[in-house]
């Protein structure tokens, strides 16, 4: 079992929350939509640069508006090895106050394609935010885990 | 298929313990083994497939060589890391939670 799954309810339509996860590399940070130095490398890839972090390599797989985002995020130096970030958007029904608002569900799998090395890569761009998050303040993550 | 008792067979032999043991602090491949430990580049070839075969072991390509893992410290280690990305990515959630609600 190599893969991770988190969910989280919010209180917006899928349009808004597709607008803030369907950019390619939006997530090579630690919750902060941060505009992140992106370059186009063309065939659906993208070269993000993290200024703490250090530069990934996104590719986009496949998107399906306001529905689902596939990314591949690929090991360095041309490493076949990648995990593949997959993300859901799926309506909630109305509640009382007839607020409706959606589910945000993300899946990230393939972790045991990864070598030593891109594991060890991953788990420092880990630290580094863990670090980071200490600092903020970690209990926007304890609201909002559904 | 590996059983408790080919396991358990496969550690009866001091020096596939110390091989077992040395693994875990640091996958190696079988040529580092040979260098560290006293013992002939083919037993460790030896007792590495037996440690195998038993499912204590498994080796990786890693670039040219093989590195060999004890198998149930490499499951924890990744049990761990995956718990760590998985915090990391309920943050994700929380920061676009956050300001998709701010309108």
């Amino acid at each position: 079992m190599d893969e991770v799954k988190r969910q989280v309810d919010i209180d917006a339509p899928a349009e808004r929350v597709w607008q803030l996860i369907s950019r390619p590399g939006w997530f090579v940070n630690g919750g902060e939509v941060v505009d992140h130095e992106t370059e186009d490398l063309g065939d659906g890839v993208h070269l993000v640069r993290d200024p703490v972090h250090g530069e990934f390599r996104i590719e986009t797989v496949e998107l399906v508006p306001f529905r689902y985002a596939a990314f591949r995020w690929l090991g360095a130096n041309g490493e076949d090895s990648s995990t593949l970030v997959e993300l859901w958007i799926e309506n909630k029904q109305a509640g009382r106050d007839g607020q409706e608002g959606v589910t945000l569900t993300v899946v990230e799998s393939g972790f045991e394609s990864l070598g030593p090395t891109e594991m060890e890569r991953r788990r420092r761009h880990t630290t580094g935010w863990e670090t980071e998050l200490a600092a903020l303040g970690a209990h926007l993550a304890l609201e909002a885990v559904a | 298929m590996s059983t408790p008792t080919a396991a358990f067979a496969a550690l009866a032999d001091d020096t596939r313990w110390t091989i077992l043991v040395r693994l875990g602090q640091e996958p190696a491949s079988a040529s580092t083994l040979a260098k560290e430990l006293p013992v002939s580049r083919q037993a460790i070839a030896k007792h590495l497939e037996v440690l195998a075969q038993a499912g204590l072991v498994e080796g990786q390509r890693h670039g040219r060589e093989v590195l060999h893992h004890p198998v149930g410290a490499r499951l924890s280690e990744l049990g761990r890391d995956l718990q760590r990305i998985g915090a990391v990515w309920e943050h994700r959630l929380a920061g676009i939670k956050k300001i998709a609600e701010e309108n």
